[in-house]
């Protein structure tokens, strides 16, 4: 449960990612992540997928995942440096957007943060995805006029301070088909959303559009569990995933969610291209890419202080 | 008039219950424990693979996880945000039981006197959402109670009110869709105790003169409180442990219990707290009815024992 939207990119698929579709799965994922460092314990799904996250599950991780998983940075030379680390490369890269109810919002809809946390002038309830990670807090402070490159380490006092100003407008949503739902009904005719989610509604002919400007990007990444049983196996495919633009963007074109080489991009369909956070009219539209090395040392605490928040 | 036996009679009229000491009945047990006691094998090696072998794994972890000691324990009954969510958790599973008992009794006795083609049309409706998906169902109502929804729109259209009525993300949408995923399990047992009554008990409290509500409340209803302590037990223990209709059409306010395990489980990663938290909850249930069974035969009502 606990990461945002390209999730159901892989219903179905599982296999070599060791990632199943549905929410139950999703939830074994860190066990198994969890587990393996135990003698005899690894299970058939060596590659964990972390939804972006990868550095945040490092943490924990680290004591018992060596560094078996580390990739040579030279072989890294095309990818984003932001989105490698020690531990992971990554597979995807999406966007927090303002996701917008058309018919709602036919003239004018919130361009920026500012303008998303103005209920006066776009009244309305606002969406925003339940975990500490959903870039409530980037979207918040951003909202209040910090710097995007002042970003982290997130001020969360004045994030809240921000928050309780449009408290009673928030709607949590737990799932991405929920996001769907209440930007599509209008009856949260905003929501901080996940850019795949909004085209997948779009797609379907629902009054839905992402607003680029201000995105916060994000991304998931690949790790290997020490002690996993066809981690070399792993690491080659990994290897040929980077190397292969082609098929990364089949899986942009599937899903829309980014590739991670700018080699992808020319085989990404227009119509997809233009929905991503990688495409080069997006791609300047960037606010900031979510710090998951501030999160992984914060998560857990900013996560206590969202849920005292939320219930009172 | 054998087909009176009420529920409550077989204990003091029955075939000898409690009386372990006759030679005849030792010669049964004896021989059950022979043969036919081996079939029970194969369901008590899956008990013990499937649920308390997992949930030993669960205690001890609440104690281990991430370091030994009581430290998980301590943050849960340190923090007033914890504590709130075990009581809404207990708060709505007792409301939704009120509310199931209030709205299954009466349709239970009106299964009672309907004929037999209403009764099974009565049954149906029962049934048909019990055997629909329980998550299509939490999304059905999203549908239906949202501002947006099917509710508001209406009386919106009619007229009756002017602002959307806010009927979900609050107790009130939590309620509304727990209550209906749980009214069969009110209804059945209710039903299957009242078809059981009687009637000419109530017949006979007339004939000698008491008012038809003093017969129906002083005959009738009594007669009634093993249905209605089943039901209530099923309803309340199942409801405890509910998630995805809180989830769905609950506020942050109303978090319940489960939601918080998952949550703890696949956010956060705190799984020791999370075992606790399944400790904690398995606990107060069990200290609850344990409380109850000093008032009522709970066995006898889930049917456990005769």
């Amino acid at each position: 449960v606990g990461r945002p939207g390209p999730e159901d990119a892989h219903q179905g698929g599982g296999g070599a990612l060791g990632q199943g579709g549905g929410r139950h799965d999703q939830a074994g994922l860190p066990e198994r992540l969890r587990e393996v460092p135990r003698p005899g314990r690894v299970r058939q799904g060596q590659l964990g997928r972390r939804r972006g996250r990868a550095e945040l599950r490092a943490h924990r991780l680290r004591q018992g995942l060596g560094r078996e998983a580390r990739h040579r940075r030279r072989r890294h030379e095309h990818l984003n440096p932001e989105e490698v680390t020690d531990c992971a490369i990554p597979v995807l890269e999406y966007a927090f957007t303002i996701g917008y109810n058309t018919d709602t919002f036919a003239k004018a809809h919130p361009t920026t943060w500012a303008e998303f946390f103005d209920t006066k002038r776009f009244p309305g309830k606002r969406g925003f995805w339940k975990y500490a990670t959903g870039a409530i807090f980037e979207a918040a402070l951003l909202a209040d006029g910090v710097q995007p490159d002042a970003l982290y380490p997130l001020d969360i006092d004045r994030a809240f301070k921000k928050l309780d100003t449009i408290k009673d407008d928030i709607v949590f949503y737990e799932t991405g088909e929920q996001q769907q739902q209440l930007v599509a009904s209008g009856e949260a005719p905003l929501v901080q959303a996940w850019n795949g989610r909004i085209y997948s509604a779009a797609k379907e002919g629902q009054p839905v559009a992402n607003e680029w400007n201000q995105h916060l990007l994000s991304y998931d990444q690949l790790v290997i569990p020490k002690g996993a049983k066809n981690a070399a196996n792993a690491q080659k495919w990994m290897k040929w995933y980077v190397e292969h633009p082609e098929a990364q963007a089949g899986y942009s074109n599937a899903t829309a969610y980014g590739p991670i080489t700018q080699a992808a991009l020319e085989y990404v369909k227009p119509d997809v291209l233009a929905e991503l956070p990688t495409s080069p009219e997006n791609a300047p539209k960037r606010a900031a890419i979510i710090d998951y090395a501030w999160w992984a040392d914060n998560y857990d605490a900013v996560s206590e202080r969202l849920n005292e928040w939320a219930s009172q | 008039v054998s087909s009176t036996v009420t529920p409550t009679m077989p204990r003091e009229a029955g075939d000898v219950p409690g009386a372990g000491g006759s030679p005849a009945q030792a010669r049964r047990r004896r021989r059950l424990l022979d043969g036919w006691g081996l079939l029970v094998v194969p369901l008590v090696a899956f008990l013990l693979v499937v649920f308390v072998a997992p949930l030993v794994s669960v205690l001890a972890r609440s104690f281990t996880d991430p370091t030994t000691g009581l430290g998980n324990y301590r943050d849960f009954f340190g923090s007033p945000v914890y504590l709130d969510v075990l009581g809404n958790t207990f708060r709505i599973s007792g409301l939704v039981t009120l509310v199931t008992l209030l709205l299954g009794f009466p349709y239970a006795y009106l299964m009672t006197l309907a004929p037999p083609f209403w009764r099974n049309l009565m049954l149906v409706a029962v049934l048909i959402p019990f055997w629909t998906s329980l998550l299509v169902r939490t999304f059905a109502w999203v549908l239906m109670l949202g501002d947006t929804g099917v509710v508001n729109q209406f009386l919106m259209s009619i007229g009756l009110i002017d602002e959307p009525t806010q009927l979900i993300r609050n107790q009130t949408g939590v309620l509304i869709g727990m209550v209906q995923v749980m009214l069969p399990y009110a209804v059945l047992p209710l039903f299957a105790t009242m078809r059981q009554i009687d009637r000419r008990l109530v017949q006979a409290a007339e004939g000698l003169g008491a008012r038809p509500i003093s017969a129906f409340w002083r005959v009738y209803a009594p007669l009634t409180l093993p249905g209605v302590a089943a039901s209530c037990l099923l309803v309340f223990i199942s409801s405890i442990g509910f998630y995805v209709t809180p989830a769905l059409l609950g506020g942050p306010k109303d978090m319940m219990i489960g939601e918080l395990i998952v949550q703890q489980l696949s956010a956060v990663l705190r799984w020791g707290f999370a075992s606790a938290l399944a400790v904690i909850l398995l606990l107060v249930t069990a200290a609850l009815l344990l409380v109850v069974s000093r008032f009522v035969n709970i066995g006898k009502f889930m049917g456990g024992e005769r």
